[in-house]
């Protein structure tokens, strides 16, 4: 009990702390409120109307969420696909090095052009950062898998498509959990990123589009409180996928 | 129901096996009849296990032949010297596994798991996962699986070698019996006299690599009960195994 209270007191201490510091800059290089807004400044920023910083948020979460997902399926089928045959390992795995190489800067407008503005291709680039390590978790935890299950499977006269659904694939969940656990991460990121650039302002508009509108505004609080709500979607997502995959490792844990 | 005990259903003729230079089984001819029990023992690394790959059509011999029923494809049951269980399934489900891949559907084939782990005295484990278990109970559950199916021939590759010397005659007891209530054929590899000799009807003893037959003995008549270990009978027989084991590993040395 005592160290459940020390262990929630830490981080408690570290975010007074970080608060202190920022104010303490703020006064000390006597900064204008439009380069650094006070903590407080920023809690009123929230405070004074919170909805469309929510509403925002279940947006930007909607997407990430979305994007995750499809990363999550596509990457799963993609990395199956991969580890058919050495042949396609061989020639094509590099091939979606791709995904993780081209920086999605370059690559957004292309998705505007393809998807138009709004959350198609918001939602597009959220899958296409995150789905990398999607397919190499896969790919390696297929390849992993006990030769001596093989064989059982091919004793029992098992075919390919019987031997991946009922031995290749809940082999390879323990490692595909930890490629989801990252993707969920650069879901969000992604998902801000395609906002900048293909997001559309409005009663709904996400917290990215928040960011950049109120950047040219020059309200600077308004920033803080996008970016910390983004942080928090990034947050949320990691935690639903960390519990989902919790829950579903249980009958891996030996 | 097999009952022609006077026709062998499987035999190796003149069989020869090599792995590159590695000469592993050099012209064996076995026959074995329906129903019987035999045991195939020599000193370690000899070529026991290929030459029961070989008599389940795992492997194929380079030289000579394998006769695997008349015509018909013998039905085989594998128990490996691991458990081999998946470790995301129950016991119900793993020891289903045979029928599963057979298209058995989902409730039939859970009853005759059901049944099957009666069988190996298991009946209330079914819900239990692999790693719940002790090593002998993990063995049991894999001689479920072996048997489900009704196997015509059961091969059996050192299954309780890994198991503590208690366990392991209690699963000798066991694995006995079954097979005098089932009458399946059974060929056991190990490299222990005395459990050949427990087990089996008959003991053929190899030579160091490549394997060759060295003598093919009848076991002690009688039940095989806890008495039997320190029978005269057995001690007999194993004595006559040991001594031409070790002169065919003294010639070889040669």
């Amino acid at each position: 009990m005592k160290a459940r209270a020390l262990g929630l007191l830490g981080p408690l201490v570290a975010v007074a702390v970080a608060i202190l510091a920022w104010s303490a800059v703020k006064w000390a290089l006597d900064l204008k409120d439009f380069v650094l807004p006070s903590p407080l400044g920023v809690a009123r920023a929230f405070i004074g109307d919170p909805e469309p910083f929510l509403r925002g948020a279940l947006q930007s979460a909607g997407s990430a969420l979305l994007g995750f997902a499809i990363a999550a399926v596509g990457g799963v089928l993609i990395g199956s696909a991969i580890s058919f045959s050495r042949l396609v390992e061989r020639s094509v795995y590099p091939l979606t090095l791709l995904f993780q190489m081209v920086p999605l800067v370059a690559i957004a407008p292309l998705l505007v052009l393809w998807f138009g503005y709004g959350r198609p291709a918001i939602v597009a680039s959220a899958a296409i950062v995150s789905i990398f390590p999607v397919i190499a978790s896969t790919v390696a935890g297929l390849g992993a898998r006990d030769p001596n299950l093989d064989e059982l499977f091919r004793v029992l006269g098992a075919g390919r498509l019987a031997t991946w659904w009922k031995l290749a694939l809940p082999s390879a969940v323990p490692s595909i959990v930890t490629g989801l656990r990252i993707a969920a991460g650069l879901a969000t990121i992604g998902t801000i990123c395609g906002e900048f650039l293909a997001g559309t302002a409005g009663e709904n508009a996400p917290l990215g589009v928040m960011i950049t509108t109120a950047l040219r505004n020059f309200q600077t609080d308004r920033v803080f409180v996008s970016v910390l709500l983004a942080a928090g979607v990034g947050f949320a997502v990691f935690g639903c996928v960390a519990i989902a995959s919790r829950v579903a490792l249980t009958k891996w844990m030996r | 129901m097999p009952s022609a005990t006077d026709a062998p259903h499987l035999a190796l003729r003149d069989a020869s096996r090599s792995f590159g230079s590695v000469r592993a089984v050099e012209r064996v001819s076995l026959a074995f009849m329906r129903g019987s029990f035999t045991a195939l023992v020599g000193p370690s690394g000899c070529g026991k296990t290929t030459i029961l790959r070989l008599l389940g059509g795992l492997d194929a011999p380079d030289s000579g032949s394998c006769d695997r029923g008349a015509g018909g494809v013998l039905s085989t049951g594998f128990l490996f010297q691991e458990p081999r269980l998946l470790a995301w399934r129950t016991l119900r489900e793993n020891v289903a596994l045979p029928l599963e891949l057979a298209g058995v559907g989902a409730a039939d084939r859970l009853a005759r798991a059901d049944e099957a782990l009666r069988l190996v005295r298991l009946a209330d484990a079914g819900s239990r996962f692999p790693h719940q278990l002790s090593g002998g109970m993990k063995m049991r559950a894999s001689l479920a699986r072996a048997i489900i199916a009704r196997p015509s021939l059961l091969l059996l590759d050192e299954p309780f070698g890994a198991l503590d010397e208690v366990t392991r005659h209690e699963l000798d007891i066991e694995l006995r019996a079954l097979w005098e209530r089932e009458r399946f054929t059974a060929i056991l590899v190990t490299h222990s006299l005395p459990e050949a000799a427990f087990l089996a009807e008959r003991m053929v003893v190899f030579s160091p690599r490549p394997a060759r037959v060295v003598a093919d003995l009848a076991t002690p008549a009688g039940a095989r009960d806890a008495r039997f270990w320190t029978d005269d009978a057995l001690g007999t027989c194993v004595r006559a195994g040991s001594e031409a084991m070790l002169r065919a590993i003294e010639e070889a040395r040669r």
